[in-house]
């Protein structure tokens, strides 16, 4: 075995001396503080050593952070607070050191505070508490954390809910102010109804009183009138007759918001069914054909959908095409919201779509919407009979089933009425 | 003595049109009017004989048609009386609650004359119910 030579002895002396006044140097450098980092080499590359600038880091943000952020004794004295809390307090830092944090708790959270922080001196609490600052209440949230066993204080980061609880409160006065509108809104749709009610019950009576002395006229005086004066009461009668078929439509329409009505799982087949037998003379004296297929159960409120049935027939009936004979099929698909041809947001949904169609005389898409508005006819009363309510009726009642009623249409070539009726109400 | 009907009845082209419809079909029966609840009443108390049957309208000032209906069915002197009540209401809870309180009938009044006429002679003429 080769001995190093003294020389070689020497150098290495030398160098382990230098090592060790680096060493020497760099440990008074960190005892003073004139060190952030240091690396050390190693064969994986070189790690970074921190101690100041972690502390240092830790340290801004606790003062720059918005909660306030607190170290208390267990006797509750404050040791240290950051900027958000001396600043929520309203106090300098030097006021705020050296108090004890139960002055700044409000006497109706003192018990609640108290309490937490027993529990925190055992391991960890949260709550919800109040400052008192001034005479001002601040709603606070505080987390309060144990530093033992490194440090006999308690930690508080105390987040100020003052914002939290305006907006808090802001929306409940948004809510109870729609809530009112709302209510507001259902007594005035409530009270319309029940002055269309009673309005048209009322209309009702004089009318009942020109037609009874009417009559009485010409039983007791008939005999007597001149032909033209036979005429004029004539349309006098006939007037007072249309008023009555007017006013007893209304009378049908006001009743649909106020009557009580009760949803009852309906084999719509059986309906439709009953509906055209009900028709049946109407049926035989136009000639008319009416096919239907399959139709589904549904939840709805039988009288009004038959009523729906009913109004739809006979408007197919009445606005047949000279030379046809009234050909109607009702038929059944289920739909998508989606593809339904109904505006205004919807919840995405599964509908069953009912379709009347006829081939009698259609009409022009342009008033596919004004046909179910009240009193709205598209042709002249000499022409067509009617009152011009059965559609908006229709429409009425299918709004009250979550449902919808859309009509399609081309001039001469018939009419086709969807009914959608939600899959599941 | 003609036999006497009373009719309770604010409404005068009703009471009009009434009596002349009676007066053409019974023209023996004798129709005294009332033209409201009250009155009614007091007719009713101080009427002999009693008539032999009352046609009552329902919504009257002062006593209502309800009110004269539960008086007139409560009273021992009056209870026997057959009572028609006579109405715009075609209300089926109206009309419920009336037969219910002992009227004999609802009738909801029409603008059809010839079928007024049939519904006052069929009371008319209709057998005392024991």
């Amino acid at each position: 075995m080769q001995h190093p030579s003294v020389n070689t002895l020497l150098a290495e002396i030398e160098e382990l001396k230098a090592k060790l006044s680096e060493a020497d140097q760099l440990i008074q450098a960190i005892k003073d503080g004139e060190v952030d980092a240091f690396a050390i080499g190693s064969e994986a590359g070189p790690e970074i050593y921190t101690l100041q600038t972690g502390d240092y880091a830790y340290r801004i943000l606790i003062e720059e952070i918005g909660e306030g952020a607190l170290n208390v004794t267990e006797d509750g004295l404050i040791v240290y607070t950051n900027k958000a809390f001396h600043g929520l307090v309203g106090l300098p830092y030097e006021k705020v050191i050296g108090t004890n944090v139960s002055q700044y708790i409000h006497p109706d959270s003192a018990l609640h505070f108290k309490e937490l922080f027993a529990e925190a001196l055992r391991g960890k609490s949260r709550g919800e508490i109040e400052l008192a600052v001034d005479g001002a209440v601040i709603p606070v949230f505080i987390s309060l954390t144990s530093l033992q066993p490194n440090l006999a204080t308690v930690g508080i980061i105390v987040t100020d809910q003052s914002e939290k609880k305006r907006n808090e409160s802001t929306i409940l006065n948004y809510q109870n102010s729609l809530e009112e509108k709302n209510m507001a809104l259902l007594r005035t749709n409530e009270e319309l109804a029940s002055f269309a009610y009673v309005a048209s019950h009322d209309l009702q009576e004089p009318l009942r009183k020109i037609q009874i002395f009417s009559t009485r006229i010409l039983e007791k005086a008939g005999d007597s009138f001149a032909p033209d004066v036979a005429d004029y009461f004539r349309r006098i009668t006939e007037g007072a007759k249309k008023m009555q078929r007017l006013i007893q439509a209304l009378l049908q329409y006001s009743r649909l918001t106020i009557s009580d009505v009760r949803f009852v799982p309906t084999d719509l087949n059986a309906l439709v069914q009953e509906v055209r037998n009900s028709l049946a003379e109407t049926i035989e004296e136009n000639k008319a054909t009416v096919v239907i297929s399959a139709l589904p159960e549904v939840a709805v409120v039988p009288h009004q959908m038959s009523q729906v049935f009913s109004n739809i027939l006979l408007n197919s009936i009445k606005y047949k095409r000279v030379g046809a004979d009234p050909f109607i099929t009702i038929s059944t698909q289920l739909v998508d919201s989606g593809s339904m041809p109904v505006s205004g947001p919807h919840k995405p949904q599964r509908f069953w779509q009912i379709s009347v169609a006829d081939n009698g005389i259609g009409f022009d898409p342009a008033y596919s919407e004004r046909i179910f508005e009240v009193f709205q006819r598209l042709h002249a009363a000499s022409e067509y009979q009617g009152t011009g309510i059965g559609l908006a009726i229709c429409r009425k009642i299918m709004q009250a089933h979550h449902g919808h009623i859309t009509a399609q249409g081309k001039p001469g070539e018939g009419s086709v009425f969807n009914i959608y009726l939600p899959l599941n109400l | 003595m003609r036999t006497r009907i009373l009719l309770i009845d604010d409404d005068l082209d009703d009471q009009l049109i009434f009596r002349e419809i009676v007066e053409e079909i019974a023209p023996e029966i004798e129709c005294v009017d009332a033209y409201n609840g009250l009155e009614g009443l007091n007719l009713l108390a101080g009427m002999d004989p009693a008539p032999t049957m009352i046609f009552l309208d329902l919504n009257m000032p002062f006593i209502s048609g309800w009110e004269c209906l539960e008086r007139i069915r409560k009273d021992q002197r009056t209870s026997h009386i057959p009572v028609v009540i006579m109405t715009t209401s075609d209300n089926q809870v109206d009309k419920k609650r009336a037969l219910e309180l002992g009227a004999r009938a609802f009738v909801t009044k029409t603008a059809d004359l010839a079928s007024l006429r049939l519904t006052i002679r069929k009371m008319l003429t209709a057998p005392p119910i024991s």
